[in-house]
Order: structure tokens, then C-alpha cells, then sequence
């Protein structure tokens, strides 16, 4: 009797332990962890959790308590150790988010670290000298103050921390300051990059947007957007679209600079139409199609029923194409 | 000592017009600590292009050595003339106790 108590209140209080350990250990792997292997914190807790099941287990033994009770106990325990658990459910690598490719596909910095800047989302990383390789989890490093000063040098309002609408000055000596020896821009910049300088040219274009490659949005705002052209006999249309994303989208359709129909759009598959157009472009003409999408990552399937495109299959690849240049007078990271 | 009012563009600008700039080299760094050999010639304020955390410490030849924030989110600290070690590390209460 008191063999199997000791043993059960044994297995209890392990069970314990390892529970809290499990799930304080799952909340601290955003740290490095040479930080939680020193982590004083994680030895007491473990220390204390086998302490109070000695202590629980010395006073269960003294009182001579019945197998009802230490079932009861039991069963408490393993109810803490589960509820400690949901509280700290293990990282899904599907929450992580996924490297932006156009930042992979940099070529090796020869000089040593450097930083990525670009328009709208992407500030510089200045958390990468402590290995925290994504902006996306700058929370615990103060994001108010860099983006602040960010506004500062841009002159206009940023509309939140990831989105930063347009920066003109890619000259500016702040960013040599910051080692950003890359931009990342959904525009062609070199106008304002190729000001009158009396030594070489300080930048050169390292990509351009190539014609049916597409590279995946860096971050996911402002969601991507596809254009197609279409033809049209100057009748109805019909389409089908398949969002393969997890998000909606917006469908328009315009000829010319006239938008014919907006929709939005489910994720999976949305009839669209048949649509009479009111005032129908002439035969021949082609209509454009966009759509525009919240998620950074998605594949559109058109088919268009017009009376010249019966069938018709558009595939789109997931985001917009990006200009990358590169800055010659970025200061290395140290 | 600049303050930390000082905007990120005028300390750039300063940074790269600087005089004497001196040297500084990257002896080890890692997620949670920076080792940096300086090398002045005269004394002044090493900016590091990382951001500013409470929690991080340094020692500038094995001294302590206050660190401030530089441009609201950069850090900086005080060298002296000559040549220096200077450490970083990372290491608040919290982490020390498990936070």
C-alpha cells in the first residue's frame, strides 16, 4: 500500500516537473538557447516542483490518506500538467514565417553582413546583429523607436511598423550608417538613385523583373496583385477563379482605364458572371483583369467564356516582381 | 556625449564625415554577446549599428560601461583613446531567473 503510493505520487510528481519544464521551455524558444541552457530559472522551478512532491508525498504518508484521495490527487495533477501544456502549445512551424526568397537569393556578401531595405514593408533589420533574422519578430526589441525615426527620415507617415508606402531617398547616409547594402523596390528607382555625382555611379541594379517569373511578396502587406489581359467579342463574360490562398480577394475587370466589374473573391473557387457588359468594349479589344489578394501567397486559375476566349486558362504566380539594387557605400555591420 | 535626441540622419552624417573615426573590428559575436577591438585615436562615442535593449551590458577593457541609446534605437557607448576591448553582452535579470 504505502510501496504503490510512493510510486504513484512518484510518477506524479515527475509528471509535474516535466510538464512546467516542457512548457516553460516551449515559451522560451524564441531565446537563443546558450541563454535558456543558463537559464537559473528553469533549474528552481524544477527543483521546487520535485521539493513539493517530496513534501506532498511525506504528508500524503503521515496522514495515511485513502486511494480515493491520491486518485484524486493524481488526477488533479495530471489536469495542472495538461492545462500547463495547452496554456504553452508547442511552435507550429506553419506560424513561423518563411524567408522572403528575393532576400535568399542575394548573392554571398563578400564584406560581411549587410541589410535589406525596400519599399513599403521592409525596414532594415538592425536586430540582425543579435541573430534575430526576421522584422516580423522585432516586438521584444522596441519597433516604436526605429519606426519613428524611420518617419523622420521618410517625411511622411508610416501606416504601421511593416508598412512603409514609399522612400525616395535611397541616398540617404542614414542608411550607409545602417549597412544597408541592398533595396528592394516594386519600382524602378534609377532616377532617383543616378543623381549628378562626381565619382562613379554609388548603386547598380542587380535584378529586374523578368516576364513570367514571379517573386514571392516579402511580407504580406500590401497583398499581391496579378493582371491579365483577356479578349473579349464585345459580349458577356464568365469566369472561373481559384484562390489557392487562404484568403479572399478583390476580381475587377475594365477595359481601358475603366474598371466593368469588382467583385470579391472566396478562397477555392468563385463563378464570376455571366456578366452582360452594359457598355461592351469593341470586338477584338482585350480586357484586363486583376486580382488582388491579402495573402502573399496564392495561384489564380481564370477561365474566361467569352465568345473569343472560350476556356481560356490564366495562371498567375503569387506576388510582384522587384527591382534589387545594390548600394556600393553601405558601411559594414560590426 | 551625444544625446539621445540626436536624429539618425545628423548621426549619420557624422559617422561618415567623421574626422577620426578610428577602427573597430569584429572579434566574436554571436546572438547574446559582441566583442569588438577598437582602436582610437582619440576618445569618444562607439555607435553600433545593433538596437538598443535594456538588458545589455559592456565593459570597455574590463571596466563596466554604461551603454545609451543612440537615434531613440541604436546603441552607443564611451571608448577611451588608444586601444580597447569592448564586450556586450546580454544578460538581463530576467533571462538569469527564467523570465
Amino acid at each position: 500500500m504505502t510501496g504503490t503510493i510512493l510510486v504513484r505520487l512518484g510518477v506524479a510528481a515527475v509528471a509535474v516537473c516535466t510538464g512546467f519544464a516542457w512548457a516553460y521551455a516551449e515559451s522560451l524558444t524564441a531565446i537563443p538557447q546558450p541563454l535558456v541552457r543558463l537559464s537559473v530559472g528553469l533549474c528552481i522551478l524544477f527543483a521546487c516542483g520535485v521539493g513539493l512532491g517530496a513534501a506532498l508525498l511525506g504528508w500524503l504518508h503521515k496522514r495515511n490518506f485513502r486511494r480515493s484521495t491520491v486518485g484524486i490527487h493524481g488526477l488533479v495533477v495530471l489536469e495542472v500538467v495538461v492545462l500547463a501544456v495547452r496554456l504553452h502549445p508547442p511552435r507550429r512551424s506553419s506560424s513561423e514565417p518563411e524567408d522572403a526568397p528575393v532576400v535568399r537569393r542575394l548573392p554571398a556578401e563578400p564584406n560581411g553582413d549587410c541589410r535589406v531595405f525596400g519599399d513599403y514593408p521592409l525596414f532594415p533589420n538592425t536586430a540582425s546583429g543579435v541573430q534575430i533574422p526576421d522584422l516580423r519578430i522585432l516586438d521584444p526589441i522596441l519597433p516604436k523607436n526605429l519606426v519613428s525615426s524611420f518617419q523622420e527620415l521618410a517625411g511622411s507617415p508610416i501606416w504601421s511598423r511593416f508598412s512603409f508606402r514609399e522612400f525616395d531617398d535611397y541616398e540617404h547616409p542614414a542608411l550607409d550608417f545602417l549597412g544597408v547594402r541592398y533595396v528592394v523596390s516594386t519600382r524602378d528607382v534609377r532616377n532617383l538613385l543616378l543623381r549628378p555625382r562626381p565619382t562613379e555611379p554609388r548603386h547598380r541594379l542587380l535584378r529586374e523583373p523578368e516576364s513570367g517569373r514571379g517573386i514571392q511578396l516579402l511580407l504580406v502587406e500590401p497583398g499581391s496583385v496579378q493582371t491579365f489581359h483577356l479578349p473579349c467579342g464585345g459580349g458577356g463574360i464568365a469566369l472561373l477563379v481559384q484562390l489557392t490562398s487562404g484568403k479572399g480577394g478583390i476580381l475587377r475587370v475594365g477595359h481601358q482605364s475603366r474598371a466593368l466589374i469588382e467583385t470579391e473573391l472566396a478562397p477555392g473557387f468563385s463563378r464570376i458572371g455571366p456578366y452582360e457588359m452594359v457598355q461592351a468594349p469593341p470586338p477584338r479589344s482585350r480586357l484586363w483583369l486583376t486580382v488582388e489578394t491579402a495573402g502573399d501567397a496564392w495561384v489564380a486559375v481564370v477561365e474566361a467564356d467569352t465568345p473569343e476566349g472560350s476556356g481560356l486558362v490564366l495562371q498567375g504566380t503569387s506576388g510582384e516582381e522587384f527591382f534589387v539594387y545594390e548600394r556600393r557605400q553601405a558601411l559594414p555591420i560590426c | 556625449m551625444l544625446s539621445e535626441s540626436i536624429r539618425l540622419d545628423r548621426l549619420a552624417r557624422q559617422q561618415l564625415l567623421g574626422v577620426e573615426p578610428g577602427r573597430v573590428k569584429t572579434a566574436y559575436r554571436s546572438a547574446d554577446q559582441l566583442r569588438l577591438q577598437v582602436n582610437a585615436r582619440r576618445g569618444g562615442t562607439l555607435f553600433i549599428s545593433q538596437t538598443y535593449y535594456p538588458g545589455w551590458k559592456a565593459t570597455v577593457n574590463g571596466f563596466p560601461t554604461d551603454l545609451r541609446p543612440a537615434a531613440s534605437f541604436l546603441t552607443a557607448l564611451d571608448v577611451p583613446a588608444g586601444k580597447a576591448e569592448v564586450v556586450l553582452k546580454y544578460s538581463p535579470p530576467s533571462v538569469k531567473i527564467g523570465g
